[in-house]
């Protein structure tokens, strides 16, 4: 062992604290930054060589300290189930936002929704009933048989431009899945490359991370990471992000059905979960099955009123014709314009001169309250949509609770504790200042050397 | 040494946050009930009570219509029993004149004449009460479009045979008319018909004046018997529209349960969830505030 050994051994004491220090304070900078994974200097005591030579004189253990490595503190278990998790998560948002829209068309119980509507209907059938002559009842009739049609037109119209808001939105959001890839698979090789030349690539790593948990919270899918410690994107079993290449979706709409397919190739691809997942479900199954519902309420409602108007006479004798026509919701019109031509009677007129009896109109007023009713068939729909709604939201509400467990876990193994730092910048400052120390003791043993050994009669 | 789960700064506050905006949630939905007095805004509320409360003012409507049918109902029953009390004074006067024609000894075919004449009268007057109208309706034409249910000139009957009912209740229709022939007798041989052969043989055939006599008293029982059925059918209209009443009230009340707000446990609720609040903002502003720097030199 040489006499300068001390020294070189205190110097990489300094250097390794100095080290762990600027990690610590790495660290205490980006307490707040979201995706930051926190790091922790790796440190290695060296020791003598483990292939001993002829000449080399190994007495002792001691060749100081070496930082081998500044690591960032990650449990991969936990980042893969935070990514699976949050592209639920997203995926159950997007469905209850679709069914709460769905659902702020049936504002019910209210005043003024189409319950109300279809009660104000028949309650002007039993006026027509009471006062069979009178035009001004009459008229009541076809106005509240309007307003319902209306709502029924407005009710449909909205929930086709729900479907093409949905889809353009889904477009927007595929240009964004289309761009994270991109910008993971330069990462995938910014990485490669500045491992290869020993550079740090922490910061690069949760990038990349940040943009694997945005490309699942949009698509889902699952992420890997190969030998060659990229990360590849699969969705639906085809690959999204393979090391350094992209394979980008696009969006075809047709026949109010939004379409997600493989730009190369045209291939139809599968989103599995995700908010694109969410919406492009909304789109194709969610929205048009509602609207189907809508449609067998409006043809329910014109089938029921049209059988019993079509067996009265109006108020010219004739045999009465459809009040509604259409049988979709998006098409249901009243189909009458002149309030005579009611058919409010059950009684064919006598030698031409119309009969003011009212059975039909008692008929039709009294629609309303049978089993299989516009009303009850309405209500049901109501209902259904509000336990959708209902199990939906619950749904969401379970799933975030679940992300939020799997981010703590993960936070609790990657995030900065203040105190922490704290504690090691103290503990790492100790050491700095005992590695100075063992400095001077060293300068001073090589003084009493230098300066003060054969010195001995010297006056 | 062992360290435990290791919590972080962000994970303090991200958890407070949480808590914070759920407290949140909580106090603004109570706020928003008590503010509209509404347990529900929207069917996924409570989608079980969004049906009952949609059933209820359903069926609250349809009460509501059946009263207004009952009262229409009452007003026509109203006029017909009416008009058919003030034709039964005039009858009668009628049959005084047909029994005082009859006394064969002490009257002269000028005192005939005079009554033959008073008959013609009430005659006119009484096809005039049987074309009462209720809001331009003959009440005695059943469903006829025309104007009267008996020619004014002839006394023929210009009515039909249909019935006029007016529902008052799940599948509960009440009849609210009395056509012509129900109350006056077959047309050819009803009340205005024996009122000309009266007139005729008053002053030409008073020897089937008798025979009228028991004809009038056939019709007149017919009258009373129409009559009968009428207060019977209002006392019926009456008692229904009341249980209807009773009914709505019921109803109501039910609905008021399903989905009004029910005031004192809101607002303890609200006042419960605002200490927790507090609490919450409270404990967060001591557990955020302090860390280890509090305490290095």
């Amino acid at each position: 062992m040489g006499a300068f050994d001390g020294i070189s051994v205190a110097l990489s004491g300094l250097h390794a604290q100095r080290r762990a220090m600027d990690t610590a304070a790495q660290n205490v900078a980006n307490a707040n930054t979201v995706g930051y994974t926190r790091q922790r200097v790796s440190l290695t005591a060296v020791g003598a060589s483990t292939v001993p030579a002829v000449w080399s004189t190994p007495s002792s253990a001691a060749g100081g300290v070496a930082v081998s490595g500044v690591l960032r503190v990650q449990d991969s278990i936990l980042t893969t189930a935070s990514r699976e998790a949050h592209a639920l998560q997203s995926n159950l948002s997007a469905s209850a936002d679709a069914l709460g829209s769905i659902e702020s068309l049936f504002a019910e119980p209210s005043d003024n929704g189409l319950a109300t509507q279809l009660s104000a209907l028949w309650s002007s059938f039993h006026d027509v009933a009471n006062q069979p002559s009178d035009p001004a009842v009459r008229s009541q009739v076809l106005q509240r048989a309007t307003v319902v049609t209306d709502w029924l037109n407005q009710a449909s119209s909205q929930l086709t431009s729900q479907a093409s808001a949905t889809t353009a939105t889904v477009g927007t959001l595929l240009t964004q899945v289309n761009t994270t890839a991109h910008q993971l698979a330069d990462l995938n090789v910014a990485i490669l490359r500045a491992g290869q030349s020993g550079e740090s690539t922490n910061e690069l790593a949760d990038q990349r991370d940040q943009l694997a948990l945005k490309l699942s919270e949009m698509v889902g899918g699952t992420s890997t990471t190969d030998a060659s410690g990229n990360i590849n994107v699969r969705i639906g079993g085809s690959e999204l992000v393979a090391g350094s290449t992209v394979r980008e979706l696009s969006l075809v709409s047709s026949g109010g059905l939004a379409l997600v397919k493989w730009s190369q190739d045209g291939s139809a691809a599968t989103i599995p979960s995700g908010q694109i997942g969410g919406l492009v479900d909304a789109v194709n199954t969610t929205i048009p099955a509602w609207s189907a519902k809508l449609d067998s309420l409006a043809a329910n409602l014109a089938g029921q009123v049209n059988a019993l108007h079509q067996s009265g006479y109006d108020l010219n004798g004739s045999l009465g014709g459809p009040l509604f026509t259409g049988t979709t919701a998006a098409t249901i019109k009243v189909a009458i314009s002149d309030p005579r031509a009611i058919a409010a009677s059950g009684v064919a007129p006598t030698a031409g001169v119309p009969s003011l009896d009212a059975k039909v109109a008692d008929a039709l007023g009294s629609l309303g309250g049978s089993v299989t009713s516009p009303d009850s068939v309405y209500r049901q729909l109501v209902s259904d949509l509000g336990i959708a709604a209902q199990s939906s939201t619950t749904r969401v509400g379970t799933q975030s609770g679940i992300a939020a467990n799997i981010d703590n876990s993960a936070a609790a193994v990657s995030g900065v504790s203040i105190d922490e730092e704290m504690t090691n910048i103290i503990t790492f400052q100790r050491a700095y200042e005992a590695a100075g120390r063992v400095l001077t003791a060293v300068d001073a043993t090589l003084d009493t050397l230098i300066n003060h050994t054969g010195l001995v009669g010297r006056a | 040494m062992t360290i435990g789960t290791r919590i972080t700064n962000q994970m303090t506050a991200t958890r407070t946050l949480a808590g914070i905006a759920m407290n949140q949630t909580k106090l603004s939905r109570l706020q928003a009930q008590l503010s509209s007095g509404k347990v529900m805004t929207k069917p996924s509320d409570d989608p079980a009570a969004a049906q009952s409360a949609l059933a209820l003012r359903s069926e609250l409507a349809r009460m509501t219509q059946y009263t207004r049918n009952a009262d229409d109902g009452k007003a026509w029953l109203g006029t017909v029993d009416s008009t058919m009390q003030s034709m039964l004074t005039g009858v009668n006067r009628v049959r005084d004149i047909v029994v005082q024609g009859s006394s064969t000894g002490s009257m002269s075919a000028t005192d005939r004449q005079a009554l033959a004449t008073e008959v013609q009268g009430l005659r006119a007057s009484l096809i005039g009460d049987a074309n009462t109208t209720y809001l331009g309706r003959p009440v005695f034409g059943g469903t006829t479009s025309g104007k009267v249910a008996y020619d004014p000139a002839t006394g023929a009957y210009a009515g039909d045979n249909n019935v006029v009912t007016r529902t008052v209740g799940s599948s509960q229709a009440v009849r609210v008319d009395l056509t012509g022939p129900e109350a006056f007798g077959t047309p050819g041989s009803d009340l205005f018909a024996l009122l000309g052969t009266i007139q005729n043989d008053l002053t030409s055939n008073t020897g089937n004046l008798s025979a009228d006599l028991t004809a009038l008293d056939a019709v007149s029982q017919k009258m009373r018997t129409g009559l009968a059925d009428v207060g019977a059918r209002e006392a019926r209209l009456d008692s229904l529209s009341s249980t209807n009443d009773t009914r709505s009230v019921g109803m109501s009340a039910s609905l008021s349960a399903v989905e009004d707000v029910d005031f004192a446990k809101t607002v303890l609720d609200l006042n419960v969830q605002q200490a927790s609040y507090q609490a919450a903002l409270q404990s967060t502003a001591k557990v955020i505030q302090s860390s280890l720097l509090d305490f290095l030199r």
